[in-house]
């Protein structure tokens, strides 16, 4: 899977638990901050549906554990950095 | 001749002299004392005071007339069912058993004089000179706990005469209230009921078959048992208790069954083998609040944690630190709201869910899905991110044959629920009950 692949995904997923459509969301939308349009529990949800899209792909996407917050603190950062660790642990990433 | 320098066996058969009647009804046939007192002894001439015995057994005459022997020779019995088997080497390693009897006979565990081991516990209770019992915790986690009691301390409590109800019971031979039931019975000449079937059908025929008149229960019965539709008519007249215990019990069941069974007294029941028997009152019978008596038993809360110090407590456990404090309290892990001595659990201490700082009971969560109409059993579960600290998961079994999808659940859920309560994953499924507290 490419990052811009795990994008797509994030964005697809945003969309539908902000129940908007995916147009205004891309990989620079920041995710946690002032500028986010999205609050905290809402990305909970976000990464519980990644959890779920990872099972259907056939991984298990790890956004709690200490090993992969310690590997990229900053995956909440953006749509792109999350899509980033989604490809990652999906096998991609490039 | 008093009563402590009288054998257990003797005691009893004094109580049942001139008594016909059986001590249990069973579907596999009938026990009076006189068919304990007329089964062929085991040759016991190999055990000795002080020895740990298990006794792999049921409510069967040979079983009962066994264990009474042990306990009058001055025996650490660790009772046991062919039903844990698999577990039987972890516990007989743990208990440090000397002797095993089956329905084989009686085995010495000869590998024990290869590398002899004891344990401080064991060798208080012998200095003692007391009998001793070891039973097994079932905890979901880790491996089962030994629990060390004192005998003394345990049939202490039927020195005082306690008629009591007719009732049924599941029989657990390896657990204390299984066994407390049976002595209960023993010592006052009580009859007990052995159930032929764990459903309502069932249970209700065997009520009503052998006019049984205490009716100990799980809330998840009572919910099963309202549902079926068979409260108020199918539920027999002999029945004038009805006790319900180990897992939460909420308020609008127990007060649709107050409404339907005005003549049927409600009762909690609390308890745990690390302490013993403990009586228990309810404040009411449409109360969730209880209190806690018996001889010396005292309560306190620690941060709305529930403490309790009892003589009855155990001696310790054989693979596990001690679980009192210096002064002999016991934390027993569940938070409580306390009005006018009486308690009210709220949820167990590792219950609470904490989601942006944001704290609850998982209970709350569950008995907001649990007064929905299509919604049989919840089970709620922080989970720990690194977002909000927790968000809550849920697991829902629906009532058999209704319509119920996540999509429809979560609307009715948000009707009920602040929004850091919300679960934000929800499943429908199955909820997996453990398979031996929740009896009926």
């Amino acid at each position: 899977m490419t990052n811009d692949e795990a994008a797509a995904i994030v964005q697809a997923v945003i969309a539908s638990v902000l129940d908007t459509d995916a147009n205004g969301i891309d990989q620079d939308t920041p995710l946690i901050g002032g500028q986010a349009q999205i609050d905290s529990i809402k990305l909970v949800e976000v990464c519980l549906a990644l959890e779920d899209r990872a099972e259907q792909l056939g991984f298990e996407f790890d956004w709690t554990s200490e090993a992969t917050l310690s590997r990229s603190r900053s995956m909440f950062r953006s749509v792109g950095a999350l899509a980033e660790v989604f490809a990652k642990q999906a096998g991609g990433g490039k | 001749m008093s009563a402590a320098s009288e054998g257990l066996l003797e005691r009893l058969a004094r109580i049942w002299e001139g008594v016909d009647h059986p001590f249990l009804i069973h579907p596999a046939g009938n026990l009076t004392f006189a068919d304990i007192l007329g089964q062929p002894p085991v040759d016991l001439t190999s055990v000795h005071r002080g020895d740990v015995v298990a006794l792999i057994g049921d409510f069967d005459a040979r079983s009962v007339h066994t264990l009474l022997r042990l306990f009058d020779l001055g025996a650490i019995v660790v009772p046991l069912t062919a039903a844990t088997r698999a577990q039987h080497d972890y516990f007989l390693e743990t208990a440090l058993v000397d002797t095993v009897i089956d329905a084989a006979g009686v085995h010495r565990r000869e590998n024990r004089h290869l590398r002899p081991r004891t344990h401080p516990l064991l060798e208080e209770l012998r200095n003692d000179e007391t009998a001793g019992l070891i039973l097994f915790s079932t905890g979901t986690t880790g491996q089962p706990k030994a629990i060390l009691h004192d005998l003394d301390h345990f049939i202490r409590r039927f020195d005082r005469p306690n008629p009591g109800l007719r009732a049924l019971s599941f029989l657990l031979f390896d657990h204390i209230g299984g066994l407390n039931t049976l002595l209960q019975a023993l010592f006052n000449r009580r009859v007990i009921v052995a159930p032929s079937g764990r459903t309502v059908d069932a249970v209700l025929d065997d009520c009503r078959r052998h006019g049984v008149e205490a009716l100990p229960a799980t809330p998840t019965f009572l919910r099963m048992l309202l549902l079926s539709g068979a409260v108020p008519q199918g539920v027999p007249e002999t029945i004038r208790l009805i006790t319900y215990s180990t897992e939460r019990m909420d308020q609008p069941t127990l007060d649709a069954l107050c409404a339907l069974l005005p003549d049927v007294e409600f009762r909690q029941t609390f308890g745990m083998s690390e302490l013993g028997i403990m009586r228990v009152a309810s404040k009411a019978r449409d109360s969730l609040f209880f209190n806690l008596g018996g001889r010396g038993v005292e309560t306190r809360t620690v941060d709305n944690v529930l403490w309790i110090r009892t003589p009855a407590r155990m001696r310790g456990y054989l693979n596990a630190p001690s679980p009192f404090d210096s002064e002999g309290w016991y934390n027993t892990g569940d938070i409580v709201v306390e009005r006018d001595g009486f308690y009210k659990v709220t949820g167990r201490a590792d219950d609470v869910i904490n989601v942006g700082g944001l704290k609850f009971m998982a209970a709350e969560v569950e008995q907001a899905a649990l007064a929905l109409d299509a919604v049989l059993f919840a089970k709620a579960v922080g989970r720990d991110n690194p977002l909000t600290g927790q968000h809550v998961e849920l697991l829902v079994q629906p009532v058999p044959g209704a319509n119920l999808d996540t999509a429809e659940l979560k609307a009715q859920l948000q009707q009920r629920l602040p929004a850091h309560m919300m679960p934000r994953r929800l499943r429908i499924d199955a909820v997996p009950v453990s398979h031996r507290y929740k009896l009926v």
